[in-house]
Formats: C-alpha cells, structure tokens, sequence
C-alpha cells in the first residue's frame, strides 16, 4: 500500500473537503426546526419564484398576488375596486380616470400614491410588456393629485377590456424602491415591496422563498406567521416530500399548464387522506388547428375532429380531476357562457366519418401532431387523441418536441394539430379571449382561431362598457366559433392545491390559492 | 514532470477555444430562440414581435453570429464570461455559486463510491469464482443498470417516505446530502468495482505476485503491498474520468433532489436557450476535465515511479 505519509496526506486531503459539506451549510435542518412556531406553512412549488433575481420582468404569479395588489380585481364580471377605491368613465371610454386609496402604505412604509401607478405602467412600457397588460392601448398617463390618475386611450383601443386588464398580474403596483435605482422604470427590480397581506423575508434562488405578514397591510391580518415556498422542481418529489411530511402542501402554478401536480396522482393522495383542492379556472386546454393551412381550412374535417374526439375518456385519463368540455368551447365561468349555453358537438363516430367523406377524405387523412414534451400531461392527452382520431380515419403522427423544437415548428406552422389552449387564469377572462381570437391584438402571434366575422364581434364583446351589450356580443362570439368549429375543445382545465388534512381554511378565489385565513389546526 | 505540466497546461488554451467553437455553432444550429423562449417564461405569457426584437436588442442577439462569438470572446479573455439572458447574473458568478454546492455532491459520492467499490472489487478479485465474488459482479450489473433516477425515487420512497429518516429533497443541512450522494455513488461504485476487480487479478497473475507468494508472505501482503498498487492504475484513471463526467452536472440527481448545483441550472439554461450561461458553463466544465486529467497524469508518476513524463511524453524508467 502507500507508505504512511502520503496514506495520511490522501485521507486529510479528503477529508479536509469534506467538512465543508458537513457543517456550515446554509438553511435546512429538521422539519420541526425549520418549522419552529405552530403556524407555519412550508408548501412545495414547481417553479423557482425569482423573488429578487428577475431585474426585468420582476417575481413570479405567486410573489406578485402574495405581495402586491393592482388598481381593480375582476370577480367574475364585475370590476371591484382594489388600491382604487373608484373609477370614472369618460370621453367615451377614451379616458379612465382611477381615485386611489389613501393611508395606504408598502411594505418598506413608503407611502402608496398616483407615481407608484405610473412607475408600473412607465415600466412596462419600457419593457414592452404589452401581452395581456393592455399596455399598448394607453396613448399617456396623467397625474391630476397624489390619489387620482388618468390613464388616456389610443382612438379605438379604449374599452371595458383596458378597464379589467388592470387586474393583470403584470400590472401589480410595487413601490418605487423596488428597483434600483429607485423610480427609474428601467431600473433593476431588486425586491417585491407591494401593498398585499404578505412580505418577502427570504429568498434563496433556487431553493426558496419565505414570506411573513406585512404589519403595513389594512386588510384582514394573515393567520399563518410564516410561508416558505420550496422550490422542488420534479412533480414526483413534490409528491414525495408531501406524503414524507417535508412540506405541509403542494400547489398548481396559477397558469395551469407545466409545472404541476400529475393528475394521476391526485386520487392517490385523496385516498392517503391528503386535502385535494380544486380551482376552477376559465380556460379549455384544445386541439388548435393549423386552420389557415389546407385541410384545416374545410370546416367540415375541422367537425369531423369536434365529433371524433371522446371528451369523457379524457376525463378518465385524468381520473376524473378534470371536466371534460361538453358544455361548449368555454367552461361556465368564462364570460356569459352560462347564458349562452353553447351547444356542444356529441360524440358521434358515425358522422365524424360522414363528414370526412364529404371533404374528400374518405380513404384516410394523415396528420401530425405536435406535444411539447416538457409537459407529461400533453404527450397523454395526444396519444389518446391519435387513438380516437385514428378511429375515423384520420391518423396522427405525434411529434414529442423539445421545448425549443417545439417553438420553431409552431412559429413556422409546420403542423396540423397541436394541444392548445383558450381562456386563461380568472386575471384574463377578457384579454385572453381578444388574444386569441382577435389578429389585431398583439398576443395574437398565438392565436386559437380567427375569421373575418367573428373579429368585429370579439372587439366589440371586450370593448363594450355596457354589460348587456357584451353579453349579446359573446353570445353571438360563442355561436360563431360553434359554427366553423375553430378548435375542438378537450376539458376544461383548474388547478389544485393538495395539502396534509391539518392545514385548514384553504380557499380557492378567481382560481387562485389565498392563503391569508390559512392555519395549521394541531 | 515540470515541463511536461507546463506543456499540458499550455495546450488548455486552444483546447478550450475548439470546444468554444464547436457548442457555440451547436447552439446556433439548435432549433429554437432563446428571446422567445426567455421571454415566454418570464411573462408566462407568448412574446410580441416587438417584446422579442427588444429583447435581443438589448442582449446583441440581433448582430451576426461570428460577431456574437467574437464579442463574448473577447469578454473571456478579459475575464467577463457575460451575463445570463434569463436572470441578467454575470455567468461566472452563477458558475461559482452552483459549483460550491454540486462540489459538496461530488465529493461525497466518490467517497462513497469508492468505499464500496475498491473494498468488494479486492474481495471480489482475491476470492474470484467464489459465492461471494458472483455475488459482488451480480450487484455490479444490477448497479450498472439500474437508472440513476429510478435508484433515487427507490430512495426517497423507503428513506423519506416510509420510514421517515431523511428529507425528500433539498439542499440543507447533512441529512440532506446523503440520498443524492448515495444514489450518484452507488451508480459510480459498481463499474469501479468491475474495473477493481479485474485489474486487480491481472495483477495477481504477474510474476512478482507469485515470487512474492512463493517466499512465504500471507496473502494479505501480498494483495495489499505487492498487487494492489499497481491494480490501482487503470482504477485511477476511471475515478479521474468518472470525477469529471459527474462534475460537469449530475443533472437527473440535481433536478429530482432539487439539489441547486451546475447539472440544474444549465438544463434550464439549455432549455431557455440561454448562450452565455451554456457557453460559459461549456467552457468550465472543459477546464475541469482537463485539469482533472492532468491531475491524474500527475497521480500516475506518484503511484508508479516507473513512470516519467519528459517533453515528449511519457516513458517508463
């Protein structure tokens, strides 16, 4: 063996690095330590919340609905005031004037006034935040006093939908301190100071994001006294870490999408007696054609798909955890479809074939498919799509992509389907539908569907400041997209909160998970 | 041996400059735009024309390629590996926070890897074709096979959730070290232990071994002071090789244990297509696998002092 020595210069040398590893590391311990007091939350989340690390854009959804409030909430089709204790109309829409709450105070005492409303709006304009914020709309912004703030509308960009787009996540009022330097709009965000219920005490990039009460807040005072978010990016160790008690919850990020709980496991945690909330949101995942290419031009393969699809499988392929989307294109809680009572398109083999037939596609139609592989729901979804489409006789290709072969394939349209979807978070209920069907809109890059009579009914269903108008506006909007069958709705989609059955007074509001009436009952 | 260090370190320099070349142009030709992809991450939302031209305008992914590459080479060479596209944190001080802690990772788990591997590979060879030896070449199939993440679910399962010993996940305290370095040394340990083992009993075969035995000495000293050293040759190259495979990102590890190490972050980097992160963590990685190499060059000579190295390469005395 070696002589003595260098034995003893090799087993220091590892040693020696070891220790670092074994002592002094930064955080964790055991749960009960990291815990501490009773009323604490620690709750595992997919994403990391770039609380303090994004210099642009700023935190993530959770930070941003925890931290900070906007001008206006939307409940449903109302506008509720937030930091704006009122709002007028004027000039015709062209002009929205907001009267802002007064003593109210961030999170660093700074007082909340009319140039922190403008900072926001300066700042996403800077960064040409436009998607969803409305942003583009806005020709200038006016300071009248410290509490009142006039927002000026580009000719024929004014509207009810500039009014709710102030409930936008991206549109979360932040202290002029957040940024440094301070009240510069190009400035770097350096931390989330907002008016919300919670503030950020801690955060590890990567690892995560502690928030205890904001003594500045005036609304109902937070029951919990901490909330650390964890960042645990594989959905199987989210689960794995909530059934071994290393967190107290495991919860959806706010879009639907990635970056959730499987719904297959859902069941699985029920039955272990684990607390499996739901928040229903406004939005249909779809099969999105590729409609300006042709066969997907022909409204009749595009029904022919509408009839080939069984929505109730897709519902037990996800053990029942979502509804299948059989009462139309919108679930109920997106705007009006409850009066509209879109008709939908049944199962129907037999005239899914017919259709075909019809359109020339008798003998079969090839098709491919793209699924963004990052998303494990997705590649089920398509693969029990090709197996019911392949039963008319349209055979589907499934092309499983990397995320950025993925984007290259969809920019350039080199495809047929692909699993979409329409709607979006409670926040959008109106920008999201003028994104997606209107080609004016700047979101539309990635738009669901369009056509030259459903634009002007769309603009006018978002823009009308007259509920009554909007709701014959959507109607119509909803019959129309019923008519050319645009995309094939598959389910309505949510998202779910699971959380150890101690953990009380969870409450789902707008789809979103509040956690200020939350508890720990020992 | 000063010369030929100096030599091998000099070669660093156009080593790393081809590896530049090569994942710079690969990044080029990969499908997908990372002000897009960036983009649409951070405003969970798809990016306007006008949100993508501005992005790239303020990154200088709007000039031509050769540009880009020479003006980030120029950056190195001036010590500034750029800015991440994604959270703006200059490259290098990302690299280095992240390196500090998959170090801790890698370390531990070559121990352990090592520790299981060296042990059961003289066992496995001394006792060759004995129940214990088909025992220990079952183990290290069976290890060889076994998907790293499918070990470390298996981990968690019985560690964490059933019996409650350690956390899922996370990087912390010691306890939180212990299942990501088990499951990346137990991967390591069973081909070391191959590798051990066969090494060793062509050493065992050699001439000197039999004089040795011939003499008299218990088979102990024989294994140990006579065989075992020059065993270990082969056995060092392959924890050197094995060492940088696993310093260069234990991704699937980081990702499940949300370990906050290299692996993790150039995954989310690769898929954000984010250039100067990927370049600059290319770029390390190639330098730790080269240094590692010299190192285990250097360890040869202090091993086998047969072996020299002069200005023309290596040659037994």
């Amino acid at each position: 063996m070696f002589n003595s020595k260098k034995t003893f210069i090799l087993f220091m040398l590892v040693f020696g690095l070891l220790i670092p590893s074994l002592s002094g590391c930064a955080g964790g311990g055991t749960k009960a330590a990291e815990k501490g007091a009773a009323q604490e939350l620690v709750i595992g989340y997919g994403k990391d919340t770039n609380a303090r690390s994004d210099e642009k854009y700023g935190p993530d959804f959770i930070v941003k609905t925890m931290v900070g409030e906007r001008l206006v909430e939307l409940d449903g089709e109302k506008v509720k005031p937030g930091l704006a204790t009122s709002w007028d109309i004027q000039n015709g829409g062209k002009t929205i004037v907001f009267h802002l709450k007064k003593d109210i105070r961030f999170s660093d005492g700074a007082p909340f006034t009319a140039e922190a409303v403008k900072f926001t709006h300066e700042r996403l304009n800077y960064f040409k935040n436009y998607s969803w914020t409305e942003v583009d709309r806005v020709k200038d912004v006016e300071i009248i006093d410290p509490h009142t703030i006039a927002f000026h509308y580009h000719e024929g960009k004014e509207g009810y939908i500039a009014l709710t787009a102030f409930n936008e996540y991206h549109w979360t009022v932040f202290s002029l301190k957040s940024v440094e330097p301070a009240a510069d709009a190009k400035g770097k965000f350096i931390e989330p100071l907002g008016t919300g219920p919670w503030k950020v005490a801690d955060y590890v990039k990567d690892k995560h994001t502690v928030f205890v009460p904001n003594e500045n807040y005036r609304g109902t005072k937070p029951k919990l006294s901490k909330i650390t978010l964890r960042y645990i990016p594989d959905a199987n160790a989210r689960v794995m870490a909530l059934r071994a008690g290393d967190v107290d919850a495991i919860v959806d990020y706010y879009h639907g999408g990635s970056d959730y709980t499987p719904r297959n496991l859902l069941q699985i945690l029920k039955n272990e007696g684990f607390q499996v909330l739901k928040g229903e949101l406004p939005m249909t995942t779809i099969i999105r054609f590729n409609y300006e290419k042709k066969p997907w031009d022909d409204v009749k393969v595009r029904k022919a798909v509408n009839y080939a699809v069984n929505k109730e499988e897709i519902g037990v392929l996800f053990g029942g955890w979502v509804t299948p989307a059989k009462e139309g294109l919108f679930a109920q809680n997106a705007p009006f479809a409850k009066e509209a009572q879109a008709p939908e398109y049944p199962y129907d083999l037999e005239k899914a074939r017919q259709l075909l037939q019809e359109a020339g596609f008798a003998n079969g139609l090839p098709a491919e498919m793209i699924i963004n592989g990052n998303n494990p729901d997705e590649v089920k979804l398509g693969e029990l799509i090709q197996g019911q489409l392949s039963k008319v006789g349209i055979n589907i290709k499934l092309s499983v992509l990397e995320v950025g072969a993925y984007s290259v394939k969809q920019k350039k349209g080199d495809y047929d389907l692909k699993i979409y979807y329409v709607g979006g978070p409670e926040r959008r209920r109106y920008t999201r539908v003028d994104g997606r069907f209107n080609p004016n809109a700047p979101e539309f890059s990635f738009g669901a569907y369009h056509a030259p009579e459903i634009t002007p009914v769309i603009v006018k269903a978002v823009r009308d400041f007259d509920e009554n108008k909007r709701k014959e506006a959507f109607k119509e909007f909803y019959r129309l997209m019923h008519e050319h069958a645009g995309v094939a709705p598959l389910y309505y989609d949510a998202v779910f909160m699971v959380a150890k059955p101690e953990v009380k007074g969870i409450e789902f509001m707008r789809g979103e998970p509040r956690f200020e009436n939350m508890c720990i009952d020992k | 041996m000063k010369n030929y260090i100096f030599r091998r370190l000099i070669w660093l320099f156009p080593v790393m400059l081809v590896i530049s070349i090569l994942s710079f142009s690969i990044l080029f030709l990969t499908p997908g735009d990372p002000a897009e992809l960036i983009l649409e991450r951070k405003l969970q939302a798809t990016p306007t024309p006008e949100q993508i031209a501005h992005f790239k305008s303020m990154h200088g992914l709007d000039k031509p390629i050769p540009v880009q590459f020479i003006c980030w080479l120029s950056g190195v060479a001036r010590g500034d590996m750029g800015a991440s596209l994604a959270s703006g944190e200059p490259v290098f001080q990302e690299y280095m926070k992240r390196f500090g802690v998959s170090l801790q990772l890698i370390l531990l788990s070559q121990v352990i890897a090592i520790a299981i591997a060296l042990p059961l590979g003289i066992i496995s060879a001394v006792r060759a074709n004995s129940k214990i030896d088909h025992a220990c070449r079952l183990a290290a199939m069976a290890g060889v096979s076994l998907p790293s993440f499918w070990l470390a679910l298996l981990l968690i399962y019985f560690f964490s959730v059933r019996l409650g010993w350690l956390p899922v996940c996370g990087y912390g305290g010691p306890k939180h070290i212990i299942l990501p370095a088990v499951t990346v040394g137990v991967s390591g340990a069973m081909s070391l232990m191959r590798l051990t083992r066969s090494s060793l009993l062509e050493v065992l075969r050699f001439n000197y071994v039999r004089t040795a035995r011939a003499k008299g000495l218990p088979e102990k000293t024989v294994v140990i002071r006579h065989a075992w050293r020059n065993a270990m040759i082969p056995v060092v190259t392959a924890v050197g090789l094995h060492f940088g495979h696993v310093a260069t990102g234990m991704v699937i590890v980081e990702i499940l244990f949300a370990w906050p190490g290299i692996g993790a972050f150039l995954v989310k980097a690769i898929a954000a297509r984010d250039f100067p992160v990927i370049q600059g963590f290319v770029l390390m990685g190639a330098l730790i696998f080269v240094l590692l190499n010299l190192a285990v060059d250097v360890l040869y000579a202090w091993l086998d002092p047969r072996v020299t190295y002069a200005a023309k390469g290596v040659r037994l005395k």
